[in-house]
């Protein structure tokens, strides 16, 4: 067993045994139990839990628990409270510690509009956390969608400080960061890679989510292993009362979502797929144009998603949960000639696949009413792999040969993890988390090269090694209220990472803090240091799926960043409706990121030579982010703005030269609206405006001899593009049936049909002069979506 | 598979992509003078200058990159090739070649190019200076000095036994064994032609990119010394001594002869070149360039240059020869 994994076990271990010892002075009580939704029995996180008698409070862990601890009365009075549910109360008389669950039901709405009573947890104001949103499920599906997909990282994109990397891409790249810096977990599985169809899709099914969370900055302890942002997605567990159903039908994919008991009030299970068929239905087109060519086969694309969830209630202390997802993507080509017994026949067959399989099995136990306990057990992989074959049967000089080959590259990524997190309560003013965790790395970024002699087929494989890595690290936080106006969350992260008999230790100091000038007002403040032990190697902008997973070595160091924040927030009350309002800036310098040497690609890349192809250098982010988001009434949505600087500086490119990052955008400005008519007519637009991307194009031309032109390229990424805006609609009607209800969208995709700028090149131009005609370079924007309408049924029972 | 991913993602796009002429704000271009030349260690004569091609003198001057007219050459520069005390040990003149202006579609004289009019030879280990100028731009300089000269420990050359793969009279295994100084870095490239018994140009030693030894798919080499083509840039393979500093290195290709049908070949020449510093980088920046052109996703690959402040390439290699009987 390897030493540092056997430290971490033993350290858990020791810590909760303690902690299980902890006794509480006789003059306080401990009310502890879990939140969830009446109706479904899902966990509710982030549930404000107050006691309305002494104003002590608490939230709801990622799990639904809560844990509240009072001086000691007669009686207790608890109030819970959520966004979109009615406020829950319980009064009882104890006198020691008791549990008790709240099942808060969904907001009615008999005003006749859709006033939702309640608010979240915290105001924004409240709480120390800084560049954190949580967007609700119901919200990420309000939104205007593309080709009738509703699409969770697009939403994201919508949120200032985070932005896409191009058209249709689901890319995120926060606050300056990569796409690599993400830490994106669901039910804390981390997924490589969550992009669909060259990003134009992600990979998550939002019929199977309850909650998502972005952090951009002010990172708690408990998370690591990524330098620029956290993207906490949860499933739903399954409803433990009822047998439910929901999916949509759409002009690119279909998807589905059961759930219920499989034993009523201890376990339930939820599965959910979604399965694209652009491929079933372009086959006959693509039949008849292969056949009037003298040829046959077929072309095509297709993806799916599998989502599922089993949730056992073991007791009133235990709950088990196995939850898995597989996602693939594959790119097909399979063309050869009618005739076969033609002495001139060629055949080709090329396929491009990529996908994840994650697992995970989780216990939550409640040790004691102030500690509960989540151990986690992960698989996650990432694999893609490329495959051509080719075959051409011609006659030369009077002889019949043929010629074969085949060719498959793959590469991929692989981790087993075992997780232990403690919450723990001893007084509403501290809220402590502690806790530890192991990653094994299986990293596979060589090729397997597959050669076929000519004439005879002669296989010779070729792989690449595998490097296998150890991730430890230790964690402890607390959120701690010194006094009404100052409240801190203090932590300490130990991060360690070996690799090829090297280690490297990181230690990250994470602090946030907020002051209330006011009640309404509070200023925040935030420093985090991180690490990130593994590279993405990226040949393109638009996030193709052979972007390499490669681990820090001997060579290539660990990423590492620091992230300082300052900001204020406030919630403002115009109208009656309150409208949370916050400002931050934050300055980011990174060191030790990878980028590809110039003209350098993943091919042939065998036996781990990529150390030679990438190059190392420093990163700076910073700027400032405005946001008013309102969340409750008729009308819903948010404003964000970003004005942001993100350079770069390598010694081996651009001759050491800074030049800026390639998704250096200094504007971003983002208008969400979602106006409720009635229950059952919803219109939502979203409007997006963002500086062009940056990037390089050649700014002259010379010759080194005949038929030897080349091109001047210049500073790097010195060029910006077009500025990008859009404007999307979308109208949805729900229609109530005796058995469920179906919601009719209707989506335009680029209202004002915008060209935005995909990419651009140097091409040429023709004018003709009579018989004449004159040959002029110019460049050549390409667009990719103009507006684009679409419809999608979706029904629910 | 270079063209492939590009394809896919292409084709992907090409759904419902447009494109529209945009204007860009370049920058104002100031014209520099490009120039590309190789100093070796042979006398430059006729011959040499026809069998390396791509060492002979061309300049042109830049242009910005929306000029309707295609760059082309110029003749009225002046260049001057001086040694370590600064005396001019060469001079050149220019000397059109037959072309084609595509303007007027029709042939054409090409102007650029530049003979040698002193047929100087350089010298292992000495250090020169190369000045070009001409009206209108600023006049530009490079200087290298020459690597010393490599050793060939052995060649042959094997005939194949099989079938040739396209026909071609004769097919083989050339191999060939440099060893390597350990006390410097040193960069090579590997060229080979065939001569008849007397001594004269016979025909080419062409590289087989159909052998599986060699890595049949040309986007995924996974030999890692290649023979390279003197006559063009598109082929040239530089290697380095990286990995097997101080050892043997052994070059070793599937190759096919084609020549003269008159006459017999007798000798394979193998030339190894030592390469400066900059040649070397110089050609690997070329590759690298080729690999991403016309690829919009992919970064694009500068061109080195050594020559300020301007383009192109003062190259500077030191050749060896090798004779093996067929």
């Amino acid at each position: 067993m390897n030493p540092a994994f056997r430290a971490v076990v033993v350290a858990c271990f020791l810590l909760s045994a303690v902690a299980a010892q902890a006794q509480q002075p006789a003059a306080k009580i401990t009310i502890s139990g879990y939140v969830r939704d009446a109706a479904t029995g899902e966990n509710l996180i982030g549930v404000a839990v107050v006691s309305p008698t002494t104003g002590q409070g608490t939230a709801t862990n990622t799990y639904g628990f809560y844990s509240l601890t009072l001086p000691a009365t007669d009686s207790v009075r608890l109030v819970a409270s959520y966004l979109g549910y009615e406020r829950a109360r319980w009064a009882a008389a104890v006198t020691r510690n008791v549990s008790h669950d709240f099942r808060l039901r969904t907001a009615s709405n008999e005003l006749g509009g859709v006033e939702v009573v309640g608010n979240r947890e915290e105001r924004i104001e409240r709480s120390t956390r800084m560049g954190t949103i949580n967007v609700p499920i119901a919200q990420i599906k309000s939104l205007p969608k593309l080709f009738g997909e509703t699409d969770v990282l697009k939403v994201l994109q919508l949120l200032p400080g985070v932005q896409s990397g191009g058209e249709g891409q689901s890319g995120l790249y926060v606050r300056g960061g990569s796409p690599d810096q993400n830490l994106i977990l669901l039910d804390g599985t981390p997924v490589y890679n969550a992009a669909h169809l060259f990003g134009f899709f992600s990979v998550f099914n939002a019929d199977a989510l309850n909650n998502v969370e972005l952090i951009k900055g002010g990172f708690p302890a408990r998370y690591g292993g990524r330098l620029s942002s956290v993207l906490d997605i949860s499933m739903k567990e399954g409803n433990m009362q009822e047998f439910h159903g929901e999916g949509a039908v759409g002009i690119v994919a279909s998807k589905i979502t059961l759930e219920g008991p499989i034993k009523k009030d201890t376990a339930s299970f939820i599965i959910s797929a979604r399965r694209t068929y652009l491929d079933i239905l372009a086959q006959p087109f693509i039949k008849a144009q292969l056949s009037s060519e003298g040829s046959s086969g077929s072309v095509g694309y297709f993806f799916h998603d599998l989502n599922a969830k089993l949730n056992w209630k073991l007791s009133n202390r235990d709950r088990l949960y196995l939850s898995a997802y597989t996602g693939y993507d594959k790119f097909y080509a399979r063309i050869r000639d009618q005739d076969k017994s033609s002495d001139n026949y060629s055949r080709t067959v090329a396929n491009l696949g990529w996908g994840n399989l994650t697992s995970g099995l989780r216990w939550n136990h409640i040790v004691h009413d102030q500690l509960f306990m989540n151990t986690h057990l992960t698989y996650s992989k990432y694999q893609f792999n490329v495959g051509a074959e080719d075959e051409q049967r011609y006659t030369n000089q009077g002889q019949r040969r043929t010629d074969k080959y085949a060719l498959r590259y793959l590469s991929n990524i692989r981790d087993f993890s075992l997780k232990t997190d403690f919450d723990y309560t001893p007084t509403p003013d501290h809220y402590i988390r502690f806790g530890g965790q192991y990653i094994l790395h299986s990293f596979r970024p060589g090729a397997l090269t597959a050669k076929d002699n000519t004439g005879n087929l002669d296989s010779q494989l070729k792989s690449g090694t595998r490097t296998m890595a150890s991730e430890v690290g230790l964690y402890a936080e607390d959120d701690y209220r010194l006094t009404d106006q100052l409240k801190v969350n203090g932590g300490l992260r130990l991060n360690g990472f070996a690799v090829e008999g090297k280690f490297y230790p990181s230690v990250e100091p994470r602090v946030a803090a907020r002051y209330l000038l006011t009640e309404d007002w509070a200023l925040k403040a935030s420093y985090a240091r991180t690490t990130q032990f593994i590279h993405l190697l990226t040949n393109s902008g638009i996030g193709l799926p052979t972007d390499l997973w490669v681990p820090a070595t001997k060579q290539i160091k660990p990423q590492r960043a620091q992230q300082v924040s300052v900001g204020a927030a406030r919630t403002v009350r115009f109208k009656n409706e309150d409208y949370e309002v916050s400002f931050e800036s934050y300055y980011k310098p990174m060191r030790n990121l990878v980028e590809y040497r110039e003209g350098a690609s993943f091919l042939g890349t065998v036996e781990s030579d990529w150390e030679s192809k990438v190059t190392s250098g420093k990163g700076w982010a910073y700027g400032g982010e405005f946001f008013i988001q309102k969340k409750t009434g008729r009308t819903t949505g948010w404003i964000g703005y970003t004005l942001a600087w993100s350079k770069r500086r390598f010694p081996d490119l651009n001759q050491g030269r800074i030049f800026p990052y390639k998704y250096d955008r200094r504007h971003d400005i983002s208008v969400v609206a979602i106006h409720k008519f009635s229950s059952t007519l919803t219109l939502s637009g979203t409007w997006v405006y963002g500086t062009g991307n940056a990037t390089t194009l050649s700014q002259g031309r010379f010759t080194l001899g005949e038929y030897q032109d080349f091109e001047d390229y210049g500073e790097r990424n010195s060029f910006r593009m077009a500025a990008y805006h859009r404007f999307d609609l979308d109208l949805s009607k729900t229609k109530k049936k005796r058995w469920g209800e179906i919601v009719n969208s209707f989506s335009i995709y680029n209202v004002y049909s915008r060209r935005n700028p995909y990419y651009l090149y140097l091409g040429y131009d023709y004018d003709y002069n009579g018989s004449s005609s004159e040959r002029k370079p110019v460049y050549r924007q390409v667009s990719l979506f103009p507006i684009i309408p679409s419809f999608s049924k979706a029904f629910k029972f | 598979m270079n063209k492939l991913l590009p394809f896919l993602a292409s084709a992907t796009v090409a759904l419902s992509a447009c494109e529209t002429i945009v204007d860009v704000d370049v920058p104002p271009h100031t014209p520099r003078l490009a120039l590309s030349y190789t100093l070796s260690n042979q006398t430059p004569t006729a011959e040499y200058q026809e069998l390396f091609e791509v060492r002979d003198l061309f300049v042109s001057t830049s242009q910005g990159v929306l000029e309707p007219k295609e760059p082309a050459g110029r003749k009225d520069a002046t260049v001057e090739l001086l040694n370590d005390a600064g005396q001019v040990v060469e001079q050149f003149r220019s000397k059109g070649r037959p072309g084609f202006n595509f303007s007027t579609g029709r042939p054409d004289s090409l102007y650029g190019y530049y003979v040698p009019t002193r047929n100087f030879v350089g010298q292992p280990g000495n250090t020169y200076t190369l000045r070009g100028s001409a009206p209108g731009v600023e006049a530009v300089e490079a200087t290298l000095t020459l690597p010393a000269r490599a050793t060939i420990e052995t060649g042959s050359y094997i005939v194949s036994s099989s079938n040739n793969p396209v026909g071609w009279n004769n097919a083989g295994r050339l191999t060939c064994s440099i060893l390597d100084n350990a006390a410097t870095i040193d960069y090579y490239m590997v060229y080979a032609r065939v001569l008849d018994r007397n001594g004269q140009y016979w025909g080419t030693v062409q590289y087989d990119y159909n052998s599986p030894s060699n890595g049949n798919n040309s986007d995924i080499s996974l030999n890692r010394y290649q023979l390279s083509e003197a006559r063009s840039l598109y082929n040239q393979y530089p290697f380095s001594d990286v990995g097997g500093n101080g050892q043997r290195l052994i070059f070793s290709n599937d190759v096919y002869l084609d020549g003269s049908r008159t006459t017999e070949p007798a000798f394979i020449e193998v030339t190894v070149s030592s390469l400066t510093p900059d040649t070397y980088r110089f050609y690997q920046s070329l590759q690298r360039y080729y690999d991403t052109d016309g690829n919009p996703f992919a970064e694009p690959a500068p061109l080195f240059t050594n020559v300020r402040p301007g383009y192109g390439l003062f190259g500077g290699a030191t050749d060896v020869t090798y004779r093996i009987p067929l």
